[in-house]
């Protein structure tokens, strides 16, 4: 009997499991109703859809609905937000309560058993809830699997993460509960075990990154919020794909979330075994661990003096920055009011938890301990960016580069889902010239950073081209870089001679059935998704020809274009975006793509004149006071051989006569230029490859009435050259 | 066999319990009196292993009863402020109690629930306090405990089921050698049932003894003489209160009655009164020899 009661018993946990069962059940409703009606919705939303497209006659171009396993489950925060929570507080209340903590030490059960026995009735109700509802949810989207697409693996990779996620809040809690004596010290224990290490180490980056620009934010640390589900899902409710497919895999966050909900749980454990049943009641167990949650709370409130003086520490050199500094006494003054506040605190912390002015004034005794940790971190903050601040990198000891951004700007998006930006950031350059390069360039600014942090220099140079390297060697480093234009040049020259590169722009990935495609444009033309296929075929197959200088492609990669095929490329459960534009640095693309505008939009130049002159007459006979009417004509001409465009666009608004009149001499104006413009090129190059795309445009605001419509003109130059305007521009006279 | 040995417990300041070294034997009926604070609950707390000691030690049946499930399993504890579930009836918290003590009866428990007149479905905290301590006994014995002990047990019941609860509590002790520590205010409420009392003052142990032993051992002798007399004639005669009004003399005296009857006849009184002590003024003139009140204590007791 001894053993059978030291660490588990069956009838414990099943009284655990009595007790909890109406939190449970209620939970395990309100989540199953959930979870059968988001499908059932969707289904909906998606069959009315389809039938939609069936009206139309575009079967064919339906797409199932992708269902997003974290988007489409988010009500799993209410696993570890309010029912793991609420079933440690329920099962572990009696621990605040006198009596009701010494009834079940009366019990004949260990505190250990009765620790393991209750833990593992909250773990097996979040268990049965998570897992019941991923169930039906994954049964449901299988049956609509007509309509709606999902990988239910990947919802239950989510699943074991939400449970993962459930445990380190009931552990975090518990842990709470059995450090201290009542409820309000519990809430506040529980938030300063759970949030303080966070807001620590926030606070931190946030000194050092602040200070020193080229440290990234995360640090390259084990302490980025990523590897916490706990951020990593709350933070994913508004963020892209990529964050919710890492919180719905099974990866090192999954891990370490696990091993930190291990030592919490163990940390319970131990605590549990050893707490005394007259610790109920009172504010925390014992003295000494009141004092240390005194202190923590303390110091959380202490880095803001800290931070003030940090910053006047390392900012002290620098010109810039003098005249901030001019009026020490000011900011002695706000130094000396925070700290001042941090004692208030402190002493409403104790009276708060205590209840007992005693305590309070008796807490004013460890202001000298204060003193001495503020002093310790404000050293440790010295000692960390001094560190930072030497830290040069030596190219020896670097074996391979992931760049993870290019770009002009500072403006560095470290969970990008851009196609390109997401590939390069995966292979490894180990061309020792270009981590040379970049580990001088490195240095160098770093170099220049601790001149203009030391007032050697006013001013740092304006380094406006930027990117975001991970140095791997002995040591992993992630920092932006600032480059100027020369090494900047170099370090693209570098680029372009590396093969495997120029094969990430110029090797389009195949599609598959996961990935959605599209075409847009500026105009109303519309396209379906077959021939956005066969327009992404064309190109892929152009790009793969070789006939294109790659690094002319990699340029106007995003760059303008009469179209866009943008495409969703599913790799490891994220969606990265590929949008690349349709011009003459892709002739064959850009030829099928007037092909089509011709052939499915193109109209008659009867058709056209007639619209034009519709448009005209529409807007002479129109009053000025019953409309404001406004006509658009748009017009671009396409030079093939110069790899120009030449657009015209007009545009009307009948505010009153004469603007009226100058605005039709210059729509004269400029249908005379763009004939004048088709036949200067059209000696260069066969008159039927170029093609006149113009479009007419009518707004009408009437009594909040809009309407609008179109016509695409997709002539070739040769028709467009003897395109008579006469009869026209006399109707406009 | 309860042994207890320099049992102290202190909770912050306060000295709840010091030194209480005691033996309560098998199949006895231990009474422990004492005024507010003396330590009682904090005693059979210890005992029961809710409290650690800080210093001293627990034995029960030579085992120590901290964190010992085995030895816990044969103790039933009824405290002095009750514990049970939120909304739960007493089918509910018989359920609870079967889960932590194997070998809960439930015959006895409907058995009793019936005798008590108590309905099991209904919710306990809708009970009367009498009612939910009857709730909270019939729980414990339904344990078949083989040491029961009872915190102010016999508060906010009425005499009929104080008797009940206390017939009970002797069945037990007699049919299975069971083991009952029961703790009053009320020297009254013991007296009829205990074989030992124990009196706590200030967290120490300041009397302990049979019931049979301390009504026999003392008694009060009222004397006069004719001629005039003062304490010290009675110096051989052990005696622990002297009282003298006119000629008539009263006093406690703690030693063999006949032996001492013997004595007072050779002095040739001419009045003597040997008079049996109520555990009262037994108790009274013990706390007086110690210079606490006693006497107050107990009339206020009463008075409640």
């Amino acid at each position: 009997m001894k053993n059978k009661k030291r660490f588990f018993s069956k009838n414990l946990y099943m009284e655990g499991l009595r007790q909890l069962k109406v939190i449970g059940i209620l939970g395990t409703i309100i989540n199953l109703i959930i979870a059968v009606v988001i499908p059932i919705g969707s289904y909906l939303s998606a069959k009315a859809e389809y039938r939609s497209y069936i009206n139309s006659n575009m079967a064919d171009q339906f797409t199932k609905y992708a269902i997003d396993a974290v988007s489409y489950h988010i009500y799993y925060l209410l696993f570890f937000l309010v029912f793991a929570p609420l079933m440690v507080i329920i099962l572990f209340r009696f621990l605040n309560r006198r009596e009701d903590c010494d009834f079940y030490h009366s019990l004949p059960h260990t505190r250990q058993c009765l620790f393991l026995s209750f833990f593992a009735a909250v773990v097996t109700w979040l268990t049965v809830q998570i897992f019941l509802v991923t169930a039906v949810s994954a049964v449901l989207y299988q049956v609509f699997s007509n309509y709606l697409v999902m990988e239910s693996f990947r919802l239950f990779y989510f699943a074991v993460n939400i449970l993962v996620t459930s445990l380190l809040v009931a552990s975090a809690l518990l842990l709470a509960c059995t450090l201290s004596g009542n409820t309000i010290t519990g809430f506040i224990v529980f938030l300063i075990l759970f949030f303080t290490p966070r807001i620590f180490i926030s606070i931190y980056q946030t000194l050092m990154t602040a200070q020193l620009d080229y440290l990234s934010n995360s640090m390259n640390s084990i302490f980025s919020t990523k590897h916490n589900l706990f951020y990593n899902i709350l933070q994913s409710l508004n963020s892209n794909s990529l964050t919710h497919a890492e919180v719905a895999s099974i990866n090192f966050s999954t891990v370490f979330t696990l091993l930190m909900t291990l030592i919490l749980f163990i940390m319970a454990y131990i605590f549990f075994s050893k707490r005394k049943s007259e610790s109920a009641e009172n504010s925390m167990n014992n003295k000494t661990l009141q004092a240390i949650f005194r202190t923590i709370f303390t110091m959380l409130l202490c880095m803001i003096p800290i931070s003030i003086l940090f910053d006047y520490y390392v900012e002290r050199n620098i010109i810039f920055y003098q005249y901030r500094y001019d009026n020490i006494a000011m900011m002695i003054f706000y130094i000396i009011i925070s700290y001042i506040a941090v004692i208030l605190g402190m002493f409403l912390y104790e009276l708060l938890t205590t209840k007992n002015i005693k305590n309070a004034l008796r807490s004013l005794k460890s202001i000298p301990l204060l003193i001495g940790l503020n002093a310790l971190i404000f050293l440790l903050l010295i000692c960390s960016f001094g560190h930072y601040r030497n830290l040069r990198l030596d190219e020896e000891k670097i074996d391979s580069i992931n760049i993870l951004s290019l770009g002009y700007t500072s403006n560095y998006n470290y969970n990008s889902t851009s196609y390109f930006e997401a590939m390069m950031a995966r292979y490894d350059f180990t061309e020792k010239e270009l981590i040379s390069l970049l580990c001088t360039a490195f240095n160098d600014y770093a170099d220049m950073y601790n001149d203009y942090m030391d007032g050697k220099r006013e001013t740092l140079y304006n380094m406006d081209f930027s990117l975001s390297v991970e140095f791997h060697g002995k040591s992993d480093y992630t920092f932006y870089l600032k480059l100027d234009t020369k090494t900047a040049d170099q370090f693209y020259k570098l680029l372009y001679s590396n093969q495997e590169f120029y094969n990430i722009y110029m090797e389009l990935p195949e599609l598959t059935e996961k990935d959605n495609i599209y075409f847009s444009n500026s105009t109303e033309i519309s396209t379906d998704e077959t021939f956005a296929k066969e327009l992404y075929k064309c190109l892929k197959e152009e790009l793969a020809e070789g006939g294109i200088p790659p690094k002319k492609w990699i340029q106007i990669v995003d760059n303008y274009g009469i179209g866009y095929i943008t495409v969703s490329k599913y790799i490891d459960s994220v969606y990265y975006e590929m949008r690349v534009p349709i011009n003459l640095t892709v002739p064959k693309t850009y030829q099928k793509l007037l092909d089509y505008y011709a052939e499915t939009h193109g109209e008659d130049l009867e058709n056209f004149l007639d619209s034009l002159q519709n448009f005209e007459e529409t807007f002479a006979n129109s009053s000025y006071n019953e409309s404001n009417n406004n006509i658009n004509l748009d017009i671009t001409g396409y030079d093939s051989i110069n790899e120009i465009s030449h657009s015209i666009y007009f545009s009307t608004v009948k505010e009153n006569q004469t603007e009226y009149e100058s605005e039709n001499s210059y729509l004269k104006k400029s249908i005379a230029l763009l004939k004048e413009y088709s036949k200067s090129v059209s000696h260069m190059i066969p008159e039927e490859d170029i093609l006149i795309y113009a479009r007419t445009e009518e707004e009408n605001y009437i009594s909040n009435y809009i309407s609008s419509d179109s016509y695409i003109l997709c002539i070739p130059v040769k028709i467009f050259n003897v395109l008579d305007t006469e009869g026209l521009e006399q109707q406009i006279k | 066999m309860i042994r207890t040995e320099n049992l102290s417990k202190k909770f912050g300041d306060f000295t709840a319990l010091k030194d209480v070294s005691c033996s309560i034997s098998k199949g006895s009926i231990y009474g422990m009196v004492g005024s507010n604070g003396a330590g009682k609950s904090t005693f059979l707390r210890l005992i029961n292993g809710v409290y650690t000691p800080d210093s001293g030690s627990i034995s029960i049946n030579g085992e120590p009863v901290y964190e010992n499930p085995k030895i816990k399993e044969i103790i039933s504890y009824v405290p002095d402020t009750l514990y049970f579930l939120p909304g739960a009836s007493m089918n509910r918290m018989a359920k609870l109690y079967a889960a932590a003590y194997d070998k809960f009866d439930f015959h006895r428990f409907e058995t009793l629930t019936k005798a008590f007149e108590l309905n099991p479905k209904a919710n306990i905290h809708s009970f009367s306090k009498g009612m939910k301590r009857q709730a909270a006994i019939i729980l414990s014995l339904s344990c078949r405990p083989e040491y029961l002990f009872f915190d102010e047990t016999f508060d906010g019941l009425d005499p009929v089921m104080r008797n009940l609860v206390k017939s009970l509590i002797c069945k037990d002790v007699l049919e299975k050698e069971s083991t009952a520590i029961i703790t009053s205010h009320s020297l009254r409420e013991l007296e009829d049932i205990c074989d030992q009392l124990a009196l706590l003052h200030k967290g120490g142990l300041v009397l302990e003894s049979d019931i049979e032993n301390l009504k026999t051992k003392q008694f009060k002798v009222q004397i006069a003489f004719r001629e005039e007399y003062d304490e010290s004639r009675f110096s051989e005669i052990p005696h622990i209160h002297f009282r003298k009004s006119g000629s008539v003399a009263s006093m406690i005296v703690k030693n063999d009655r006949e032996s001492t009857i013997a004595v007072l006849k050779s002095m040739s009184p001419v009045l003597l009164d040997i008079l049996p002590l109520t555990l009262e003024e037994v108790f009274t003139y013990e706390m007086e020899t110690l210079g606490y009140n006693f006497d107050k204590v107990l009339e206020e007791q009463n008075e409640k």
